[in-house]
């Protein structure tokens, strides 16, 4: 725990709103320069919270397809340039799609059970969510399996090829789920009582002040829309 | 009301959702990568997601046997996936209570019902290309604007258009109902067989 104490932690409900105010700002059309601020606000943040190296690499990528629509796109024939439409769109919409690493990237999967009962959703709800996000890796290691085991038997066809991915997965799915709950009954998610919870989330200063920053911002951007282009 | 209180969903349900939710999330993921490729591919994208998702949502259906779960899966899906833009979880909430409605009425039982419900599922995640359709005109001014030629900027309004938009819902009708059979074949097939499902 004294680790994480060094760096910056918000309330993961904070981190949500702090992203709604950047969706605003992206999507109602703001001068370029709001872009900027809330993607130099994002940096600051990953700085704090310790992610610098994948803020690094967030930019990186954005800086690459920048200048590739600068100076590579308008040389291509614009067939092919159509081709890299979704990508532009993607440095488009790029200040959400900061937020939304941000909030991948520092959010441990306990912290947002906590935020989420905090905020009372349902239970059904925080489970799924939270069985979701942890089963996505694992699901990742056994597509690996299943297709080394397929290149072994030269598996051929498409209907083939999917049946024979879908239905060990499937399978071993529904298998999991099963053992998963019930070790989970047997740890009392059953339990109708309030919950406690190793990570205590909650506001403090710090969230203030984020939030107030990205809303400043994102009234500016509404302030500002007729002055500047 | 006395039959929904009955049929409550349980944590077991849950559990269930999530782990097949994360089956979803990783096709739609896949396919929303391949995508970034290029639009055709991308405007494309959902029917291959409306086939592939067919045997987890029937699955799903067979398992739980009961409202709730699929709303949930649209919503999570929605969240997980909203870094790419906020509609998905609104969209989401919208498919998957028609999808819960459509399912009820034909007591997850029946075939066509079940197709219905499966397609409005679908829907839910129509949300990835809203924003595209309501920023068009800021998204063509910035391409026009970072000096890409006229004929790009052309070509993409040409795509950007309502009828084309219609194309992708049709589309979106086509892969369910192939997805949704195809998936009760795999049902049939394998998990009656293997006594997953009764």
């Amino acid at each position: 725990m004294t680790g994480e104490k060094k760096f910056l932690a918000l309330d993961p409900r904070t981190k949500f709103l702090i992203w709604l105010f950047t969706n605003v700002v992206v999507f109602s059309n703001a001068p370029r320069i709001f872009f900027t601020l809330t993607m130099t606000l994002y940096a600051l943040l990953f700085i704090l919270a310790g992610k610098a190296g994948s803020m690094v690499k967030l930019l990186a990528g954005y800086a690459v397809v920048l200048l590739a629509q600068r100076f590579l796109l308008p040389l291509l024939p614009s067939a092919i340039a159509t081709i890299f439409a979704t990508v532009t769109y993607a440095v488009l919409i790029f200040p959400c799609v900061m937020g939304g690493m941000y909030i991948i990237s520092t959010t441990s999967v306990s912290q947002l059970i906590s935020a989420f009962r905090r905020m009372r959703v349902p239970e059904n709800f925080t489970i799924t969510m939270a069985v979701t996000l942890r089963y996505l890796p694992a699901l990742r290691e056994d597509v690996r399996h299943i297709l080394d085991a397929m290149s072994l038997r030269q598996i051929k066809g498409l209907e083939q090829r999917l049946e024979c991915i879908y239905i060990p997965i499937l399978m071993g799915t529904a298998q999991t789920a099963e053992e998963l709950s019930e070790s989970a009954a047997a740890r009392g998610i059953e339990y109708p009582g309030r919950k406690t919870s190793w990570h205590t989330v909650g506001f403090h200063v710090q969230d203030g002040i984020v939030a107030f920053l990205f809303l400043a911002v994102c009234v500016a951007s509404f302030l500002c829309k007729g002055v500047l282009g | 009301m006395s039959e929904l209180q009955k049929n409550k969903m349980t944590a077991k349900d849950a559990i269930f959702t999530g782990a097949l939710g994360a089956v979803c999330i990783i096709i739609r993921f896949v396919m929303m990568v391949a995508g970034g490729f290029s639009p055709y591919v991308w405007f494309s994208a959902h029917f291959v997601d409306a086939i592939l998702i067919g045997p987890v949502f029937m699955l799903m259906v067979a398992k739980t046997q009961k409202n709730g779960p699929f709303v949930i899966t649209s919503l999570v899906t929605g969240l997980v996936m909203m870094a790419a833009t906020w509609m998905l979880p609104v969209t989401g909430l919208i498919g998957g209570l028609l999808s819960e409605l459509c399912l009820r009425k034909g007591k997850f039982q029946n075939k066509g019902w079940l197709i219905a419900g499966f397609f409005c599922f679908n829907m839910g995640f129509i949300g990835d290309f809203l924003p595209l359709w309501f920023t068009k005109e800021a998204y063509l001014q910035s391409a026009a604007m970072q000096g890409m030629d006229a004929g790009y900027v052309a070509t993409m309004e040409s795509l950007l258009t309502w009828p084309v938009f219609a194309l992708i819902v049709a589309s979106i009708v086509v892969g369910s109902v192939i997805g949704g059979l195809f998936g009760l074949k795999l049902m049939k097939k394998h998990f009656e067989k293997a006594g997953l499902v009764k």
